[in-house]
């Protein structure tokens, strides 16, 4: 087995053991559950979103199991950037020595540049992700949709973060787009230095019985195996169409060959969401079972990237 | 008594017994160093399943290398459950969630509702070990099956029975049978009952512990997903509980 493989990969100035991420939202990083979650293994963690100010989240229930998936509608529940800064983040820095990519999101490019100007100043914090597409936050102040449907709205959030920090800044994107590859192409121009592909789809799930929505908030997003053809589809768009930044995967990979998959049409990194929920070891499975496949490939990691045939 | 900290195991079924018409009891193995008090739970998967989530299971006992789960059929999961047989292998992450306060002495009364009545179970075995309580238990449920949870108590326990369809017991519902009760109160079961249990009780103030029941995603703290209103704000049920005071929780926003 391949055990032996060295996965790691330096990009964005940042040295990672593996490429197997940890996806905003799906982990709450917690010293007792060690021996269940592979914590120390991943090849980073994406915190769950920070918001300026503390949110309490949305009402009950913020789950339901779907068919291949689930919908969430949890609304960013966080205790604000300062509670982040000065008690979350020394917290979880110390005890996981792997890099700590943090979730930002605003309700207007002012409070995503604040946030991020808070975070420029923490050693601990090895990157951005910027979260302009979560399904359950509102919509932005001025606007009807969310910023990441606008190309305009998203590039003046992600030029206003580049501004306010030096860190590494990627830039999550919503799937729930008529040309992501437009949206993608304007957070490059505006400074972005990597893309997460993508967040979940706009969805709900009624009880037909009591006639009422299994969501709290009516509406959620749908994650979970399901979701993984669509979101292959949306990375090669963006891969194939803009060239040179980064991708994370992100979207119902559930086992190695649901990452390896990703990897092939464009992934640098892969990250896991929903399969923590079911099997908390996913992440050591995905890890072996990229090693096993490059080992019978007989490729290296940075050659898989990308490396889709198309006769 | 102290939690252990929660594994991820593969566990070996025991026996999986139909103990009244919907409702079975699963016994499954595990190593002697992982055990679980009263009111914790554990998060179950069935191996090629068509399953997504999880599901929560109270702990109804745990000694002996046994750990006991008690389920109803009510879909999919609990319909393959229902096939395990004895070898068969099921994936469980335990013991999780936090457990049910003890008093010293005097009168303890428990309340359940359906299966709410697993985790109290376990705790009235915990409770006979305390020869200073007098304990008495209110079950309810839909018909005969609360008779066999009643088989389940040793004789020490006072035990009243209420049904829906009046099959055994008084005919209403549990909380019927609750009239200014002093002493501890436990209850487990549907949210509605907790709630009336509430009611009756907060004009005395008896001290209590309820195990609440939620919807859940990972099981583990990991998502936010099973949140109870409370003046602390919005809490885990599956981390920060089961277990609450009924006290702390915001009921009108429930």
């Amino acid at each position: 087995m391949g055990r032996d493989l060295n996965l790691g990969l330096e990009c964005w100035g940042i040295g990672f053991q593996n490429p197997v991420i940890i996806a905003s939202g799906c982990i709450e990083y917690d010293e007792s559950l060690s021996e269940v979650f592979p914590f120390r293994e991943c090849g980073a963690l994406v915190t769950k979103t920070i918001t300026l100010d503390r949110r309490d989240g949305n009402p009950m229930p913020r789950t339901t199991e779907v068919d291949c998936g689930m919908l969430n509608s949890i609304g960013l529940q966080n205790e604000g950037i300062y509670h982040y800064v000065k008690k979350t983040l020394p917290r979880i820095s110390n005890e996981l020595q792997i890099p700590i990519i943090t979730s930002i999101a605003g309700f207007s490019i002012e409070e995503y540049a604040s946030i991020a100007s808070h975070l420029d100043r923490e050693k601990a914090v090895a990157a951005i992700e910027i979260n302009i597409s979560c399904p359950n936050l509102e919509k932005s102040k001025d606007e009807s949709l969310l910023f990441a449907q606008d190309p305009y709205m998203s590039y003046g959030v992600v030029k206003a973060v580049r501004e306010s920090t030096t860190k590494p800044v990627i830039v999550k994107l919503s799937p729930d787009v008529t040309d992501i590859v437009a949206i993608a192409q304007a957070v490059v121009d505006a400074g972005a230095d990597g893309l997460t592909v993508a967040n979940t789809y706009p969805a709900m799930a009624v009880d037909i019985e009591t006639r009422k929505p299994k969501l709290g908030n009516i509406t959620g997003g749908m994650s979970g195996p399901a979701i993984r053809p669509l979101t292959l589809k949306k990375l090669w768009d963006v891969y194939s169409n803009v060239r040179d930044v980064p991708i994370i995967a992100s979207g119902g990979i559930m086992d190695a060959s649901h990452a390896v998959e990703y990897i092939i049409a464009g992934a640098t990194f892969v990250s896991l969401g929903t399969v923590n929920f079911i099997k908390p070891g996913a992440v050591l499975e995905v890890i072996s079972g990229i090693k096993d496949y490059l080992l019978r490939h007989k490729m290296s990691y940075e050659e898989l990237i990308g490396s889709l045939k198309i006769d | 008594m102290s939690t252990v900290k929660p594994v991820h195991r593969k566990l070996r079924v025991v026996s999986n017994k139909r103990i009244a018409s919907d409702h079975y009891l699963l016994e499954l193995e595990v190593d002697e160093n992982v055990s679980s008090l009263p009111g914790q739970f554990l998060q179950l998967r069935l191996e090629d399943s068509i399953q997504f989530l999880r599901r929560p299971f109270s702990v109804f006992d745990c000694e002996n290398k046994i750990i006991k789960i008690l389920y109803k059929l009510r879909g999919n999961v609990t319909s393959l459950m229902s096939k395990l047989k004895k070898s068969d292998l099921v994936d469980v992450i335990f013991p999780l969630g936090n457990h049910f306060p003890q008093p010293e002495k005097g009168k303890v009364v428990l309340v359940s509702g359906g299966t709410g009545f697993a985790p109290l179970h376990f705790l009235v075995k915990e409770l006979l070990n305390n020869k200073n309580l007098t304990l008495e238990f209110l079950i309810g449920g839909k018909g005969r099956e609360v008779e066999a949870f009643k088989n389940f108590l040793p004789s020490a326990v006072s035990v009243k029975i209420a049904t829906e369809n009046g099959s055994a017991g008084e005919k209403g519902l549990v909380t019927d049978l609750i009239a200014d009760i002093e002493g501890w109160i436990y209850s487990a079961g549907p949210i509605a009952m907790l709630k009336t249990v509430y009611e009756k009780i907060k004009v005395r103030e008896n001290p209590a512990y309820f195990s609440f029941e939620a919807h859940f995603a990972c099981g583990l703290g990991l998502c936010w997903g099973c949140v109870l209103p409370t003046r602390e704000g919005f809490v885990r049920v599956c981390k920060e509980g089961p277990v609450f005071s009924p006290y702390v929780v915001k009921w009108e926003e429930i």
